[in-house]
């Protein structure tokens, strides 16, 4: 799994790993806009660079294993990777599809993967990722699901 | 609303930041129920070529998770993984040992436990699964090595009771002299 320096074009492996909810404090609102330690109850993920060990990215997630779906509740990339001008490429992508590996591994063909943006930013979740939309819902399923992991993997 | 709380509320909604919590629990019940009524439509025309992607791909994942992780769940093993390699891919065992090429009785003797795979077998069962992953392309063929390598490291730490006493009795070494 790898995110592009939009600088340099290199290619940099990054890593997904759960977050123990004692380390949820090191993420300030000011590189990463929400208060995590609301998602206290909740699994927490981050997205580092493989070189340095550097945060790029934060996402929490819920799981609703009576309904073989993954919600996910809050998303952020670090500050300097938000906008035009960001560092990195795909950082989006690989959460999303790290989550989606997470589903798949529980949930086999019934794994779903949810989240309800703002209704502006639907419109790009459906071009980008294939996502289908259910109401308010957007929501990711197999086969596009399994495309997903296998394009960010 | 002054020049921060924008740009604030600009980063909180946007493509590479968002807020995706459920503000009530009706809210959630409401659309947890539309998107299972859409889910279930959509799951219906799924093509079987989806569905063994999928399931292969989640056995690939669960094989992963059991060679990298320190607490293994008890009832995973070689035998557990080829057990779930072959429901996947098979109605009858004896179709799943005539294509690789063994014999229905060796195979039940390697699904329950009673022998453990030789070279000759590893060998049939990687390229068995190279095959299936021309089709399905999720499923590493390695994996089955890893696992089988994982067993055997498993049953040796597990076993450590049992010859622990006796070698630290029969080894010795005097040490290094200065």
């Amino acid at each position: 799994m790898y995110v592009i320096d939009k600088r340099s074009g290199a290619i940099c492996d990054v890593d997904f790993s759960k977050l123990d909810y004692i380390e949820l404090d090191l993420f300030v609102k000011d590189d990463f806009i929400f208060d995590w330690n609301e998602e206290v109850s909740f699994e927490v993920y981050r997205l580092t660079l493989a070189q340095n060990g550097k945060t790029l990215g934060l996402i929490s997630i819920e799981m609703m294993e009576s309904e073989y779906r993954i919600h996910i509740r809050l998303l952020s990339a670090s500050s300097d990777n938000i906008g035009r001008n960001k560092e990195y490429d795909r950082i989006v992508g690989c959460m999303i599809s790290q989550v989606g590996m997470i589903a798949i591994q529980k949930f086999g063909e019934l794994a779903c993967v949810s989240l309800r943006p703002k209704s502006v930013l639907t419109k790009h979740y459906i071009q980008k990722y294939r996502m289908k939309i259910t109401g308010q819902l957007l929501s990711i399923e197999v086969p596009e699901l399994i495309d997903l992991i296998n394009e960010y993997e | 609303m002054n020049m921060n709380k924008q740009k604030v509320s600009v980063r909180k909604n946007s493509i590479d930041s968002f807020d995706s919590r459920y503000t009530s629990e009706e809210e959630q019940l409401k659309e947890s129920i539309a998107l299972l009524e859409s889910r279930i439509a959509r799951l219906k025309e799924l093509p079987q070529k989806d569905v063994l992607r999928a399931r292969l791909l989640q056995l690939k994942l669960q094989m992963e998770s059991y060679v990298q992780t320190k607490k293994p769940k008890s009832f995973e093993n070689f035998q557990y993984f080829l057990n779930a390699y072959l429901v996947i891919l098979y109605k009858k065992k004896t179709d799943f040992a005539n294509d690789l090429g063994t014999t229905p009785v060796m195979l039940s003797h390697l699904l329950s436990g009673r022998r453990e795979p030789s070279k000759e077998f590893l060998y049939k069962l990687m390229t068995h699964s190279r095959k299936v992953a021309k089709g399905i392309p999720a499923f590493k063929d390695e994996i089955w090595l890893a696992v089988f390598h994982k067993d055997l490291m498993n049953s040796f730490m597990n076993d450590r009771s049992n010859w622990k006493t006796k070698a630290e009795k029969e080894v010795s070494w005097q040490g290094v002299n200065d």
